[in-house]
């Protein structure tokens, strides 16, 4: 497996007139060919702004990248000139959104949309570009594609509108995918389709997907690893199987352990009645103006110990496949 | 709750205000233009050198000079002493338009925001009728109508500048009313009257300050045009508008009669304008935040 | 004993025009004659997905939005048909809290106002003694004294929602509509909420309606959960027989399509192949017959029976008649 896009220790701020916010603090990850990494935290921690910096997306003020290189085959994305960067976009990466309906423009019909996606990147002409759009709203299961071609974005469904996303940013034939939160706003029925429809394109296609999301159910359907992030640092990395079996990081854990459970507990006793508090965990998200000295989760963790509230826990590799930063695990500072 | 001021909750408003105030270099030029004017309104007692409507025959239409900064009207009135006796004036008229304006036009917007459907409808269409005719050529008729006197040209301009308010408070209205916290209220057990006054209003008063500020420009503007046609201030009271009338005859020869007045209006209404611009972009909530 | 509150036969419908010049008035059926029952001391959730109509089955209960037919009952009496000035003596024992902690809070008053005001309206409290219920509640709820003079917008997701709560419970409601409260919030803090009004409900009796689209919260807090789409009511039964024998093929859709977060369980994702339809345009006969994986021909016809499978179990279906 080779290395699609590596991540080397981005940092990233935000300033506004209270400060300057660390957005993002020497976060590393890396992406394989054909593979689907799901970055996973909660409001906050940064997985927006990975992706976002990724394309170059961050306003230039009030952002800055402050240091750390995203090496996409090779070559650092945060050298390449605006041509460049724009030849990429849309073409060699994609991304979707969360919210479908701002990412289409409600005045221009769907078809309208996909041709000028389609012509920018590979010049065809009108009648072929039509042909390669009803081709790709087929792959994504839209029933009748050239009647959606004619459509505006608000005659359409939230879901359909998700897969016309999806269609149009797969058009190129990118070799990543990054998908922010695609099935946050859409009902749990509509949302296993689009994630069924967007594992099984990227799969026939072997097109590298980063799947950012809150849900760790989602997360375990679909990818195949998992980074962990939380207040704008790489807190653990591993296998899906491996993070839910063993999940080593204190926030993992209680991240896990704080998801309400459709089936009894696995592994636990049948609780059949009766209603058991959920594990929740202490405290609340920190402010990123001014974080928490050594490692950010340490005020909520439950066993931090002597040296976590000064130095900041580097990722270190506990087997070949899983990765964590925390000094309690990994004999730093007890 | 009691609060020693510095920790009550407003105050950390209206400090981030001034701070953002601070930082942006139009909005202090506005502001020291304004200040410079109302300090001419409040003080005018005191700081000008002569009595603006003493008569002094031997002194008429001077230059200006050492004696009098900006020259004498034909009257041998000292312009300088005139014009800052009109900043009083103007920014009078222009506060009382506009809270007059910005009270009634913000609660009948709210209203026929708020209750939507045939109260809207008619609230609506009767400001309508208003602002299809041009503000001042309505002022004009009302003023006429009323009687050529500064207090009835203040109300005029005030009727006149009623559905802009409206306007604007009710699109705020018809927003912030979808907003849960209303209905939150109403299962509080509010009164409709209640929500206007307590929820609505307030979360429209930042638009409000805004468009009050861009206001008072058009005000002055609009009432010194009306004084120039003899419809609002009667002589011999100084107001600017009025000494551009009598100056027009003058302009040839002795140009500062006119010219003062009419620099004072410029940048009066200019500060108004920027201040008012400055305004909007510090009080949008989303820049707050 | 009567149910805190029963709804009977609850319809509202939405009329509007749309588009250009002529267009006929179309009609939305957001609630189609639904009952349900909470009893006293419980939580019923009520799940379903966007366009169901499970939050205007909230609003209409609580005399948000004004229902076009049916009855509420409130401890037996039905509130729909009191007037204005007799509902209001009500309101204090009838309340919501809402989705979205950005939005359901005024911007522009303190958290002493918001949470005071209601109780300033129901009792006429003022001055101190109202500041110290204030107080009291925002303790309740997990927040501070020192908060009560802060604006909302100084606060978390998680702790707006507190206030929203701390809102809610300050009259002292016997009965109080959950619409959506977690939805908005991270999954850490959304334990901590759920955690509190779970804690509530034991110390002080309270009665809930759960709304949300999420079932494994729903399950979590619910003694009784009932499921809608497109308006009507299709299955309602107590949680352990609700997951242990699904019996409408949506139910049973609905709780195959949570991604569970167990990756050595993989399940198939794409369990419905359609859309949900229109609100505007509901399937004839069984509403779901458009996407159901077990559709027979009465279905595309006829309205299917309200059927017990169970005890306390009822289902509308016409695999079970």
């Amino acid at each position: 497996m080779s290395t699609l896009l590596n991540i080397e220790n981005l940092s990233v701020e935000f300033s506004n007139y209270q400060g300057i916010s660390s957005v993002l603090d020497r976060v590393s990850l890396t992406i394989e060919k054909g593979e689907i990494l799901g970055l996973v935290g909660e409001s906050g921690c940064g997985k927006s702004v990975t992706a976002l910096s990724i394309l170059r997306l961050i306003p230039e003020p009030p952002g800055r990248i402050t240091s750390g290189a995203i090496r996409f085959e090779g070559e650092d994305l945060l050298k390449f000139s605006p041509k460049r960067m724009r030849q990429i976009r849309g073409n060699e990466i994609s991304m979707i959104f969360q919210e479908p309906m701002s990412s289409l423009n409600p005045v221009f019909t769907i078809g309208n949309q996909m041709r000028e996606v389609v012509r920018i990147h590979r010049g065809l002409r009108r009648r072929e570009a039509d042909t390669l759009c009803a081709d790709m709203l087929h792959q994504v299961q839209m029933p009748d594609p050239k009647e959606v071609l004619k459509k505006y974005p608000h005659q359409l469904s939230g879901g359909m509108r998700q897969r016309v996303m999806i269609a149009m940013e797969l058009a190129c034939n990118p070799k990543l995918l990054i998908a922010d939160e695609p099935t946050t706003a859409l009902d749990v029925t509509v949302q296993g389709q689009v994630l069924a429809i967007l594992t099984g394109l990227s799969r026939r296609r072997n097109i590298s997907v980063l799947l950012i999301t809150h849900d760790m159910g989602v997360v375990a359907q679909v990818c195949d690893r998992v980074a962990v992030m939380y207040a704008g640092r790489l807190v653990e990395m591993a296998s899906t199987g491996e993070l839910f079996a063993n999940p080593i990081h204190p926030y993992t854990q209680g991240l896990i352990a704080s998801i309400p459970k459709m089936d009894q507990q696995s592994g636990g006793a049948q609780e059949t009645s009766g209603e058991h508090a959920l594990y929740s965990i202490p405290g609340t998200v920190p402010t990123l103006i001014q974080p928490p000295p050594g490692c950010r989760f340490h005020p909520r963790c439950t066993v931090s110990g002597s040296s976590c509230d000064s130095d900041v826990p580097e990722l270190r590799w506990v087997s070949p496949d899983h990765a964590v930063a925390c000094h309690r695990i990994t004999g730093g500072g007890l | 709750m009691k609060f020693p001021f510095y920790r009550h909750p407003k105050y950390h408003e209206l400090k981030l205000t001034a701070r953002l105030l601070r930082n942006n270099p139009t909005a202090m030029a506005g502001l020291v233009i304004l200040s410079v004017m109302g300090l001419m309104a409040l003080c005018a007692g005191w700081l000008a050198p002569y009595d603006p409507i003493r008569l002094s025959l031997a002194e008429r239409l001077q230059p200006p000079g050492m004696a009098h900064w900006f020259g004498t009207d034909e009257m041998g009135r000292d312009i300088l002493s005139r014009v800052m006796h009109g900043a009083r004036i103007s920014l009078r008229m222009g506060f009382v338009v506009v809270f007059i304006a910005g009270g009634l036009g913000s609660v009948i917007g709210a209203v026929a925001g708020y209750y939507g459907g045939r109260i809207d409808n008619i609230i609506m269409r009767v400001m309508d009728v208003i602002l299809s005719f041009p503000s001042l050529v309505l002022a004009m008729a009302l003023a006429a109508a009323m009687g050529p006197n500064l207090n009835n040209a203040i109300m005029a301009v005030a009727f006149v500048m009623i559905p802009k308010f409206a306007r604007l408070v009710r699109g705020e209205a018809l927003s912030v009313k979808e907003m849960p916290f209303i209905a939150a209220a109403r299962a509080s057990g509010a009164r409709n009257r209640w929500i206007i006054v307590h929820h609505i209003l307030p979360n429209c008063l930042n638009s409000v300050i805004v468009l009050g500020t861009l206001t008072l420009g058009d005000t002055i503007l609009i009432a010194a045009s009306l004084s120039f046609i003899g419809l609002g201030a009667q002589p011999p009271t100084p107001e600017w508008g009025a000494m551009i009338s009598v100056g027009r005859k003058f302009l040839m020869d002795q140009w500062w009669y006119a010219t003062f007045p009419g620099l004072f209006i410029l940048t009066t209404v200019i500060g108004f304008n920027i201040l008012g611009d400055a305004l909007r972009d510090i009080l949008d909530p989303r820049i707050r935040r | 004993m009567t149910p805190v509150i029963e709804t009977r036969n609850l319809v509202k419908h939405f009329t509007f025009t749309g588009g250009f010049l002529w267009r006929r008035p179309k009609r939305l059926t957001a609630v189609d004659h639904v009952s349900l029952m909470v009893p006293r001391g419980e939580t019923v959730g009520l799940v379903g997905e966007s366009g169901c109509g499970k939050s205007t089955v909230g609003n209409c209960i609580l005399r948000l939005i004004r229902a076009n037919s049916g009855q509420v009952l409130y401890n037996g009496q039905d509130i729909l048909t009191l007037s204005e000035n007799d509902f209001r003596k009500l309101r204090g024992k009838l309340q919501m809290v809402f989705q979205d902690p950005q939005t359901s809070l005024d911007p522009r008053m303190t958290v002493q106002t918001i949470v005071g005001y209601p109780l300033r309206l129901q009792r006429g409290l003022k001055g101190e003694s109202l500041e110290a219920r204030v107080i009291a509640v925002l303790e309740d709820v997990g927040l501070r004294q020192e908060h009560a003079a802060r604006y909302p917008h100084e606060f978390s997701g998680g702790q707006r929602q507190r206030i929203g709560i701390a809102r809610a419970l300050i009259t002292g409601p016997e009965f109080i509509v959950f619409d959506e409260p977690t939805s908005a919030l991270d999954v850490s803090v959304q334990s901590q909420i759920l955690n509190l009004i779970q804690v509530l409900q034991k110390v002080h009796g309270y009665t809930y309606l759960f709304i949300s689209h999420d079932l494994a919260v729903v399950r979590h807090v619910s003694s009784r959960i009932a499921v809608m789409y497109l308006g009507s009511i299709v299955e309602s039964a107590p949680k352990e027989r609700f997951f242990s024998n699904p019996s409408h093929p949506y139910t049973r859709a609905l709780i195959a399509s949570v991604p569970r977060p167990d990756p050595f369980f993989r399940q198939k994702l794409a369990v419905l192949n359609d859309d949900v339809p229109s609100p505007l345009h509901i399937p004839t006969g069984c509403r779901f017959h458009s996407r159901c994986p077990e559709v027979m021909t009465i279905c595309r016809k006829t309205t299917p029976p309200h059927v017990a499978v169970g005890p306390d179990h009822w289902v509308d279906c016409h695999l079970y008649h």
